[in-house]
């Protein structure tokens, strides 16, 4: 299943694909949401699912992300390290987690990058969690562009 | 089908491709040249044993639109060049077999190679302008590609905590 945002993928294409230059933020949905690539901006998926919202949760910058060409692969990928989110209260359950760009704050023009789906639901309160990019190949692969 | 070269995967991820520039590319037509994803400009073409066309009447064609619209229905988005058109060229001349497309600037990096003769082997100049079309061959001999010139396709990965 792709993960991808439309809107994204548009965006690689404009040159507006922010990536090195600006810090990415992820967010942790709860499992009403159903990914819909048609999504354009956070608050298409925010009207369509609920954000975690325990005490403890804030939305978390994705370390050390970078874009690297892949010759042996012939591919590209944005690499980042893994998210830590500390200190969630017990009370609900994550099921997906989204990566975007700060850009301005605003979820009507923020663009959703990419949906990833927890391989199960995942209870808050039972110590920090930590979400992990699994590449193809090598993890650490938050997206990765292919021949298709 | 067209292919797109490693330098422009990893430039549509950082930022460094705009394809809604006018003008900021360039299509040119090239012979004897076996496509590399690993080659990054014109020059590497050109080290591989490429050799760009020389007909009377050629020139390489700057691409002066280039649209970017996104694709609901197929998930995907679709970038939509003008025919590269080429000429007019004398008549008598053998079309190469690859239609390159680069950027204008930053050492002719690459984006786009198409293949032409593996649908239409053995294609000569009639006099007039070469035309090159986009995506999937259709049965106007003219015609000979139609569609989006690159279609972006994203492959399926998960995480785990």
């Amino acid at each position: 299943m792709p993960n991808v945002y439309n809107e994204a993928k548009a965006a690689m294409a404009r040159g507006d694909f922010v990536t090195e230059s600006e810090p990415f933020l992820m967010l942790l949905m709860q499992a009403d949401y159903t990914y819909d690539p048609d999504h354009e901006f956070l608050s298409d998926v925010l009207s369509a699912g609920t954000e975690i919202s325990v005490v403890g949760y804030s939305r978390q910058s994705v370390p050390n992300v970078n874009v690297q060409k892949d010759d042996a692969a012939d591919q590209a990928n944005i690499r980042a390290d893994e998210v830590p989110f500390a200190g969630l209260s017990a009370g609900e359950t994550i099921a997906s987690a989204i990566i975007f760009p700060t850009g301005t704050g605003v979820a009507s023009s923020q663009v959703p990058y990419a949906y990833y789906l927890l391989p199960a639901p995942l209870p808050t309160g039972a110590g920090a969690v930590v979400i992990q990019f699994q590449g193809l190949v090598t993890d650490g692969h938050a997206i990765q562009l292919l021949d298709s | 089908v067209s292919r797109v070269y490693n330098i422009a995967k990893a430039g549509f991820l950082d930022g460094s491709y705009d394809l809604t520039i006018p003008s900021a590319y360039e299509a040119s037509l090239w012979d004897s040249y076996t496509y590399d994803p690993e080659h990054d400009t014109l020059s590497d073409v050109s080290s591989a044993g490429g050799v760009e066309w020389t007909a009377p009447g050629y020139s390489r064609y700057t691409i002066p639109v280039v649209a970017v619209d996104i694709n609901d229905l197929d998930i995907r988005a679709d970038v939509t060049m003008s025919r590269p058109e080429f000429g007019p060229i004398a008549g008598g001349n053998l079309v190469p077999d690859n239609c390159i497309v680069s950027k204008v600037s930053d050492s002719s990096l690459l984006m786009i190679v198409l293949p032409i003769q593996g649908t239409y082997p053995g294609v000569i100049s009639e006099g007039s302008n070469v035309v090159v079309v986009w995506g999937i061959p259709d049965s106007t001999p003219t015609d000979r590609y139609q569609g989006p010139a690159i279609s972006l396709y994203m492959e399926d990965f998960g995480i785990f905590e």
